[in-house]
């Protein structure tokens, strides 16, 4: 295969699972321990991505903070997937009354940006980790609900529907063997956006400091910490950003070659 | 003629938007943990009295039926009024009408520089050959897969820190705006010229395009005449949710550059659990959606001869 | 001398490795109409293509020239090229609606040329085109230049094509299908307007068809296409009435004619089995109501109040022009939709009544064709399991055995059951089709326009097909078609469709040769004639 950006999206793809995995084989240097001799050196050998103020090896805390980061994008675009793709299926199947009113409250969740959406979440819920998942969750599920509930009714309409129920195929089956299968193409390459938009969601929402409490960090809290570097500790920033940029980029790379095809 | 009976009936289609939105924000206040009365009366010296409760309680309303308070809340909110802050007890319209000129003017900078940029990279990547081509192709998802505080702090180092070509923080003068509109505008930008690109590419595949050639039309004008404005209607229905999108971005932007603005105001009222806040910005943010909508609208009808007010959506 | 001298021409697709075209020469004098006649996939339209330099950017000129007026146009370049086009040599498209541009005015679509190759001013271009429309055949031209192309009619936006490849007064106009996305009536009378202005103007025309008696009747010269080659030419009258090459003989033979007669099963003979009634339709009625929320409902009657009767072995044809209401009659007798009036009585039991579980029993007895076999299977099913699927939702016998002797019974070979529907041809796509309508062993075989988007000579085969699976499993059959040429070949009855009323019914003999209604005899009268006819 000639195609490089996907071989490249592959391998930072694995190495961020590898972090997610099996973090202290990556880096062998505790996360939090504190090292007054080095305070804030610049990236070395012995500290590939240098030092924060503490001196804790920023590398192995950018390694550890993966799965967090990982972690809760993965649930809410899952959650946002399940649950879109129910009330998508439910609406475009059913359609009539209940489809008017799950699509009017599908309009009524897109006229609000989706960061806002999120915030307004962890306004009502506070701020923890779970609720940050639940707030990129609620935030992501509409685009599902539209783009199942038009995918079912399209398919509904191609001819080889009509003629499985024509040929005796009872409606169960039908949805089952014919409509589903032929929807979940542009759901699933989908799916693959919305992970990495939920990456981009949540590590924004930890950036603002809603996400895990020190001396826990994901990618987001990580930048937030080495804001007050900023123009002395450059790396501080750099490599955890470095890392969400990186990581939404393959993902994202990926989901064009698949749409693509 | 028809476009003004259009524009009505858009309108009156808005106002079930808009009921919707007040009832989320009413709802929202309910779902919300904890005691907005307590809220309001702690740090302010002693502890309150049960009567100073049970008055403030009278006087905001909240000892009445639920269904009282939230017709209530409707007609007030009808009436710009969503009571005042909990926080600094500044009414909630004057704290949004104070802040909000200073987000306008940097959502629409980033507008501007979204629309210029990402047309303008479309484009480029329909006529560009070889390098060029790829770099317009490629640049969005870069552009798109950067989340806004990183791109923020980077600018910062970059062109505060070590060109010194724009201040990091503050909102004076045009300087200011610079370095917060970029951030803004960058991922705004990606997504407008992949989905610029993307639709200009499809039409590029349709039959009256092969007419137009056909006639001895060159690139520019297939491209300018024939393809851009077919290629537009998604185009236009993304600068729609752009405009949300910018202010939502302005949270970030705002944090980092310290700037004020309503992002900023937003994220202290989930802060504190400002309530009437958050209600007045996501009231303000229906109006919003239903103003764009229908400027989307508009657009659509003088893009697009086969759109009428009957089919406009789907 | 002649104005175009393509010779040699070779062109391949996917960088050399789909020929398309295998060296054809092709030769247009000034003023002369040239048909270039052939099957999908002959290479007639990449060598309307070629000529015009519009080839797709996957295609590559392997060899060969294309002269016209003394310069060789392939050694032009795009810049030298689009001073030719438009100019020199012009296009009439294919599908009129989508070869119009549909958010620009259709007057400014025809001044566009004037304007492209400085022929005009602003002012001037916008004048010359209401005149050009007004030559066109549009009486009210000055209202029309202004109309979006959604406002006009399909054989108005055809027109509106040939007034803007007329524009630059061209020497040449290559006309690629120009009418096979129209109905019979309107085709008739767009093919008579563009013969007769570049007859008049003196502009040399080559006219790109499927369809023999479109070039029997309008051009000069006639050159057959088959597989990238130039296999015969001359005038139409021999090439068509003493065709040389077998692919030329097979094209003609294959051709449906209203001389024709209908075609007999070579299994048994001619049918004579027609028995007792099997399905008595009357009063059917079918409204939709467009029921979006905040649009005015609009109420749109697909079938007024139609009535026929089919007899068991008989074939009724359902006969109409696009928007007639033949598709709507079909999915109402599978009960597909629900009729809004009227009764459909099967074997003497009214389909209305019957629900769930029961509806779905009595699909075992009436089967639907559909009109394009690629959209009608599922993408992911190989054809084995498509034909099997009916067979096992019926609960019948659905072994290995018995798919392979439904696939003989199409004609499918066996081999092909493992590929699914993408990697077989339309034929091929069309009789997995057939196979599965027959295979839970209906009585009534609903066909709709079974054979209308395939090449001429699958479609013989799959009407042959069709009339002897009639005739051995002792099918009745509705047979919805626009073509009455097709009909000829298999209807024992036909019903003909107008605004979804019924407005003439009879015996085949009698309707197509001694019609009632003028609509029938303007459905006949379009229909393109071949000089020849002795039968098959």
């Amino acid at each position: 295969m000639k195609r490089p950006g996907v071989v490249l999206s592959l391998l930072v793809l694995a190495f961020v699972v590898a972090c997610v995995a099996v973090p202290g084989l990556l880096a062998p240097t505790p996360p939090d321990r504190i090292d007054p001799l080095v305070m804030l050196e610049p990236p070395s050998f012995a500290h590939p991505f240098g030092t924060d103020q503490l001196g804790r090896d920023l590398f192995s805390r950018v390694v550890h903070g993966a799965r967090m980061s990982v972690l809760v994008a993965l649930a809410a675009a899952s959650a946002s997937l399940v649950v879109g793709a129910l009330v998508g299926l439910v609406a475009g199947m059913l359609g009539g009354w209940l489809d008017a009113l799950l699509m009017r409250a599908v309009d009524v969740l897109l006229a609000f940006p989706a960061l806002l959406l999120s915030l307004a979440v962890i306004g009502i819920l506070g701020s923890s980790v779970v609720n940050v998942a639940v707030a990129v969750a609620v935030a992501g599920v509409a685009p599902y609900c539209r783009v199942v509930r038009a995918q079912v009714l399209h398919v509904r309409t191609r001819p080889f529907v009509a003629a499985a129920t024509v040929s005796g195929v009872r409606p169960s089956a039908v949805l089952v063997r014919h409509i589903i299968p032929n929807a979940a193409g542009p759901v699933l390459t989908l799916a693959l956006m919305s992970l990495g938009v939920a990456l981009l969601a949540s590590s924004s929402l930890s950036f603002l400091g809603f996400g895990p409490r020190p001396p826990d960090a994901d990618w987001g809290t990580l930048a937030s910490s080495g804001r007050d570097y900023v123009g002395t500790a450059w790396w501080l920033t750099a490599f955890p950003g470095l890392m969400v940029v990186c990581t939404t980029l393959a993902v994202t790379a990926l989901h064009r070659a698949v749409a693509r095809r | 003629m028809r476009r003004a009976g259009f524009v009505l009936r858009r309108l009156a289609s808005a106002v079930p938007v808009l009921v919707a939105v007040l009832t989320l924000s009413f709802v929202m206040m309910q779902l919300v943990p904890g005691d907005p009365v307590q809220t309001m009366l702690s740090g302010a010296g002693p502890a309150p009295t049960p009567e100073q409760e049970q008055a403030l309680r009278h006087q905001l309303g909240l000892d009445r039926p639920l269904h009282e308070q939230y017709f209530g809340f409707l007609a007030d909110a009808v009436r710009g009024d969503f009571g005042r802050s909990v926080q600094t007890g500044e009414p909630v319209v004057s704290a949004i009408s104070a802040v909000a000129p200073a987000s306008a003017e940097l959502a629409l900078f980033a507008l501007v520089l979204s629309l210029v940029f990402g047309v303008g990279i479309a484009v480029l990547g329909r006529v560009a050959t070889g390098p060029l081509r790829s770099l317009c192709h490629g640049v969005p998802v870069v552009f798109m897969s950067t989340p806004g505080y990183w791109v923020a702090l980077v600018l910062i180092e970059v062109f505060s820190f070590r060109l010194t070509w724009f201040p990091a923080t503050g909102d004076a003068g045009f300087g200011a705006l610079v370095l917060p509109a970029v951030t803004l505008a960058l991922p705004a930008i990606g997504v407008i010229a992949q989905v610029l690109g993307t639709s200009l590419a499809a039409v590029d595949a349709e039959a009256f395009v092969v007419t137009a050639r056909a006639k001895g039309a060159g690139r520019w004008r297939v491209l300018l005449r024939h393809a851009l404005r077919n290629a537009s209607i998604p185009t236009i229905t993304l600068v729609g949710t752009t405009v949300g999108n910018l202010l939502a971005a302005a949270v970030i932007a705002e944090t980092v550059f310290a700037r004020p603005g309503l992002g900023r105001l937003t994220l202290q009222a989930i802060t504190n659990h400002d309530i009437p806040v958050l209600q007045g910005v996501v009231a303000l943010l229906g109006v919003l959606y239903v103003v764009v909508n229908l400027l989307v609208d508009l657009c659509y009808v003088l893009v697009d001869p086969r759109v009428t007010a009957d089919r406009i959506r789907d | 001398m002649s104005l175009l001298a393509v010779r040699g021409l070779r062109v391949s697709f996917a960088g050399g490795r789909v020929p398309a075209l295998l060296g054809v020469d092709l030769t247009v004098r000034h003023g002369q109409t040239v048909a270039v006649v052939g099957e999908s996939g002959s290479g007639k339209t990449t060598l309307a293509r070629t000529v015009l330099g519009l080839l797709p950017s996957s295609a590559r000129v392997l060899g060969g020239s294309v002269e016209f007026g003394g310069r060789n146009l392939l050694a032009l370049g795009e810049r030298g090229m689009r001073a030719v086009r438009g100019r020199s040599i012009s296009l009439v498209p294919q599908d009129p609606t989508a070869a119009l541009n549909p958010v620009v005015p259709v007057g400014a679509q025809v001044a566009e040329v004037l304007r492209v190759h400085g022929l005009a001013s602003r002012r001037d271009a916008r004048r010359r085109a209401v005149e050009l429309l007004e030559v066109a055949g549009f009486p009210d031209a000055g209202v029309r230049a202004r109309q979006y192309p959604h406002e006009l009619s399909g054989g108005m936006r055809q027109r509106v094509l040939i007034a803007a490849a007329l524009a630059g007064r061209p020497d040449l106009i290559v006309a690629d299908e120009p009418t096979s996305a129209l109905d019979p009536t309107v085709q008739r009378q767009v093919l008579d307007h563009l013969t007769e202005l570049t007859r008049s103007s003196g502009t040399a025309l080559v006219l790109i068809t499927h369809d023999l008696g479109i070039a029997a009747e309008r051009a000069e010269h006639v050159v057959v296409m088959a597989d990238g080659e130039v296999v015969e030419e001359g005038p139409p009258a021999r090439v068509l009435d003493a065709p040389d090459h077998p692919r030329t003989r097979r094209l003609v033979a294959d051709a449906p004619s209203l001389n024709s007669t209908r075609l007999n099963s070579t299994l048994l003979g001619p049918s004579s089995a027609i028995g007792e009634t099997l399905l008595d339709v009357q009063g059917l009625t079918k409204v939709f109501t467009s029921s979006r929320f905040g649009a005015a409902r609009k109420r749109i009657t697909a079938v007024a109040d139609v009535a026929f009767t089919v007899a068991r072995g008989e074939t009724l044809a359902l006969v109409g022009e696009s928007g007639a209401g033949k598709s709507t009659v079909a999915r109402l007798l599978v009960r597909l939709e629900d009729a809004t009036a009227g009764r459909i009585l099967f074997d003497g039991a009214d389909l209305a009544a019957l629900r769930g579980e029961e509806l779905r029993r009595f699909r075992r007895r009436v089967q639907l064709v559909f009109q394009d076999p690629f959209t009608c299977l599922d993408p992911r099913y190989t054809a084995f399991d498509l034909i099997a699927e009916p067979l096992r939702a019926f609960g019948l016998d659905a072994s290995p055995a018995r798919v392979h002797e439904l696939a003989e019974q199409v004609a499918l070979p066996v081999g092909l059951l493992s590929r699914r529907p993408g990697e077989l041809s339309g034929g091929q796509c069309q009789r997995v089709a057939i196979a599965r309508a027959v295979a839970p062993g209906p009585d009534l075989l609903v066909c709709d326009e079974p054979a209308s988007s395939l090449d001429i000579s699958v479609q013989a085969q799959v009407l042959r097909l069709l009339v002897d699976l009639q005739a051995s499993l002792g099918l009745s059959l509705v047979f919805i078609s626009h073509d009455l040429a097709v009909v000829r070949q298999v209807a024992d009855r036909v019903a003909v469709l107008q605004a979804g009323r019924i407005v003439e019914t009879g015996p085949a003999d009698q309707v197509l040769t001694a019609p009632d209604h003028p609509h029938t005899r303007a459905l006949l009268s379009a229909v393109p004639h071949l000089p020849r006819r002795e039968p098959a």
